[in-house]
C-alpha cells in the first residue's frame, strides 16, 4: 500500500499556501455567504469519508434488495460521483468545477484513513472531474428501459464504479476527519484568494470512532469546520447509516430534539449547521417543517435517506431549487 | 424592421464557450434566442442552435403547434449526436437520461402585430422610448427562483412552461429578446426604477445570490425613479454595437453586482 500520509500536491510551496490560508482566514465573510458561483475559475471541493469497518457487513435494504451496508453505500457513492462528473461534462469536455476526494477508514487499514482512488490515481487525494472519469475500477453494464418522448426503448447503460464494498477492521474516524482537515487547509490555501464556494465534507459511518474519545473527535471536527473561504465555512455533514432499527433523526434543529441518544448528540455536535440557502430543499426533500435551523446530520438513517442526504450535500442535481444558484451552469 | 444582437459567454474572455444561440431574420420578420441549459443535459449549445435555426416562418399558435414543431425536429438532432455518445459512458448516460435542454423565445411580426412566445425563463420586452413605458411578456421575478422549464428532445413541452401573446406595433416601439440572466437584470432594474419595489423587496429577503442581486438593485437605483430609458435601456442598446462593447457592458454590470453569472444574449428589434 502506498504511503497515505497527507502530502502537498499543489504547485505552490507549503509556506506560500499556508500564508495564503492565513490571509484568507483574516478576510471577512461575505454579507450573503454560500452564494459563490462554481466555475472553472472558482471551483469547489467535495470530500467523502467512508466508514469501511467490519460492521459495514451488516445487512440492509436498498432498492428492494437485501445487501450489506457497505455494498449499498458503495452504490450510492458511485452514483454521486457519477453525478458530479455529469455536471462537469460539457459536450466532449469535462470541466474542472470540482475537486473530489474519496477517503476510506477501516477497510484497508486498522488505524489510518486512506485515499480510495486506485490505478493511475492511487495515492492522490483530490481528483479533478476529468481525472475521476478516468479513474474507474470498472464499468458495469445493465439493460434498462428508457422513455424517449413517451416511446419505450431498451438501452444498455454503462455504470462506472469507483468504490467497491469493503468491510474490515475497526473505525478510525478521527484519522479521516484529520486527513480531511489537512486536505481542506491546503485546498483553500491554493485558491489564490478567489471567491470560492467552501468545501463540503460528507462522512458516512455506521458506528463510533475507535481511534479517539468523543472529545478528541469533536476537537478535530471543530478545527475542520473553522476553515473557510470568504464565501463561508467548510460544511461537515455526518450520516449514520443503520440496519433500520431505531428512530431516524434527520437534520435536527436543536440538540434537545435528539433526546437521550448520546451517539446522535455526538453526531449533532460534529456537524455543521446548514446554511440558509439549503433550507428549502432540505424541508422539501425530507418532508420537514420550515425552520430557521437544520444541522447537517442524520442518525439511524436508511439508504433512501442517505441518497437524499447526498443530494443535499452535493447540490448539483438539476431538480432542486438550490441548484438554480449553486450549480456550475445556470 | 431592423435588428442587432450580441451574445457572450459567462467566462469570457478567459473561455469562449457560450451555450446561447440567436437568430435574426429581419426580412422574414422572425427573431429568436435560445439558452442551452448547462445544468441539464448535454450538447445544449448545439441544441439551442438547432432550435433557433428551425423556428418556423409563422408564429406558434399554441402548445400543440410548439409540440408538433418539436416532433418534426428532434430526431435529426438525436441522430446526429447519439453516435457521438456511444464511446463514452458518461456522455452516453447524460445524453440518454437528461437529453438536451434549452429555453426559447421567439418573436414574429405579422400585419403590424408582434407575436411573442416564451418557453422557460427567457425574457421578451417591448419598450416605447417616447413614453418610457416597458411592456414585458413575463414580469414575475419569482420565475428566476426555480429551475426553468426547458424544451428537451427527450420529452414533450408542458403547458406550464409556455407563455405567448401579441403586441400591436406602434411607431417608436422597440423589442428585445433576452436570455434569462440579462432579462432578469432588465426586469429588476425596471421594477426598481418604476418604484415597484414590492416584488424586489420580497426577493431580496431570500438568502441566495438572486436575493443579493435584488437587494443591490434596490440600493443601486435608489433616487433615480423614472429614468429606466436613459439608465438601463439606452446603455443596453448602445452595448449591442460590438462584441467588445457588449462584453464590457456585461462585465461592468457584474462588477456592480447587478448581473448574475451566465451566458448573455440580447436581440433588439426596432424600426
Amino acid at each position: 500500500m502506498p504511503d497515505q500520509s497527507p502530502v502537498p500536491s499543489s504547485a505552490l510551496p507549503i509556506a506560500d499556501w499556508q500564508q495564503a490560508l492565513d490571509d484568507l482566514l483574516q478576510t471577512p465573510l461575505k454579507a450573503r455567504p454560500y452564494s459563490a458561483q462554481i466555475m472553472r475559475q472558482s471551483p469547489t471541493a467535495f470530500l467523502f469519508l467512508i466508514d469501511q469497518s467490519g460492521s459495514m457487513d451488516e445487512r440492509t435494504t436498498y432498492r428492494g434488495r437485501v445487501l450489506s451496508k457497505a455494498a449499498a453505500v458503495a452504490q450510492i457513492v458511485n452514483q454521486t460521483l457519477l453525478e458530479l462528473v455529469l455536471r462537469c461534462q460539457k459536450g466532449d469536455e469535462i470541466r474542472h468545477y470540482y475537486d473530489i476526494a474519496l477517503i476510506g477508514y477501516g477497510g484497508l487499514n486498522d488505524e489510518q484513513a486512506v485515499s480510495l482512488w486506485s490505478g493511475a490515481m492511487a495515492g492522490k487525494f483530490f481528483l479533478t472531474p476529468a481525472e475521476l472519469a478516468g479513474a474507474t475500477i470498472r464499468v458495469d453494464e445493465v439493460t434498462v428501459e428508457r422513455s424517449i418522448r413517451g416511446r419505450a426503448m431498451t438501452v444498455t447503460e454503462k455504470r462506472p464504479v469507483w468504490l467497491n464494498a469493503v468491510h474490515n477492521y475497526r473505525t478510525p474516524m478521527k484519522s479521516a476527519i484529520c486527513l480531511a482537515e489537512s486536505l481542506v487547509r491546503e485546498w483553500l490555501g491554493t485558491q489564490q484568494g478567489n471567491d470560492v464556494y467552501p468545501p463540503t465534507v460528507i462522512n458516512i459511518t455506521d458506528g463510533v470512532a475507535t481511534d479517539a474519545t468523543a472529545d478528541e473527535l469533536l476537537a478535530c471536527c471543530e478545527r475542520l469546520k473553522a476553515l473557510r473561504s470568504m464565501d463561508g465555512n467548510v460544511l461537515l455533514m455526518n450520516i449514520h447509516v443503520s440496519d433500520e432499527r431505531g428512530k431516524s433523526i434527520l437534520f435536527p434543529a436543536r440538540a434537545d430534539d435528539l433526546g437521550s441518544d448520546q451517539y446522535a448528540r455526538l453526531l449533532y455536535d460534529m456537524s455543521s449547521e446548514m446554511p440558509a440557502p439549503y433550507h428549502a430543499d432540505i424541508a422539501s426533500l425530507f418532508g420537514l417543517d420550515q425552520r430557521t435551523s437544520y444541522v447537517g446530520m442524520c442518525s439511524n438513517a436508511d439508504m433512501d435517506a442517505l441518497v437524499k442526504f447526498m443530494n443535499i450535500g452535493t447540490p448539483t442535481q438539476h431538480n432542486t431549487s438550490f441548484t438554480t444558484n449553486l450549480s456550475p451552469e445556470p | 424592421m431592423n435588428s442587432r444582437w450580441q451574445s457572450v459567454g459567462k467566462e469570457a474572455p478567459v473561455y469562449a464557450d457560450n451555450e446561447d444561440a440567436a437568430r435574426a431574420d429581419d426580412r422574414a420578420g422572425v427573431w429568436a434566442v435560445a439558452d442551452g441549459a448547462g445544468g441539464t443535459g448535454i450538447f445544449v449549445g448545439e441544441w439551442a442552435q438547432h432550435l433557433v435555426r428551425r423556428v418556423p416562418a409563422h408564429p406558434f399558435a399554441n402548445l400543440s403547434a410548439l409540440s408538433t414543431w418539436l416532433d418534426g425536429h428532434w430526431k435529426p438532432f438525436f441522430d446526429t449526436y447519439q453516435p457521438r455518445t456511444e464511446a463514452d459512458p458518461f456522455i452516453g448516460y447524460k445524453f440518454m437520461y437528461e437529453g438536451s435542454g434549452a429555453t426559447l423565445a421567439t418573436l414574429h411580426i405579422r400585419d403590424n402585430h408582434l407575436h411573442w412566445l416564451i418557453y422557460g425563463d427567457a425574457v421578451v420586452v417591448c419598450f416605447q422610448s417616447a413614453t418610457g413605458e416597458l411592456q414585458t411578456a413575463n414580469t414575475d421575478l419569482r420565475q428566476f427562483e426555480s429551475p426553468p422549464y426547458l424544451l428537451n428532445w427527450l420529452d414533450f413541452p408542458k403547458a406550464e412552461g409556455m407563455q405567448s401573446g401579441t403586441w400591436s406595433h406602434q411607431p417608436g416601439q422597440q423589442y428585445a429578446l433576452l436570455t434569462d440572466t440579462l432579462g432578469q437584470y432588465v426586469l429588476m432594474a425596471h421594477a426598481a426604477l418604476s418604484g415597484d419595489t414590492a416584488s424586489l423587496s420580497a426577493l431580496a429577503l431570500q438568502p441566495t445570490a438572486l436575493g443579493q442581486r435584488a437587494q443591490t438593485h434596490i440600493q443601486h437605483w435608489s433616487g433615480q425613479t423614472g429614468q429606466f430609458g436613459e439608465r438601463v435601456w439606452e446603455p443596453l442598446r448602445t452595448a449591442l454595437a460590438s462584441a467588445d462593447a457588449f462584453l464590457a457592458y456585461t462585465q461592468r454590470l457584474r462588477r456592480l453586482g447587478l448581473l448574475g453569472v451566465d451566458d448573455y444574449t440580447c436581440l433588439l428589434i426596432e424600426d
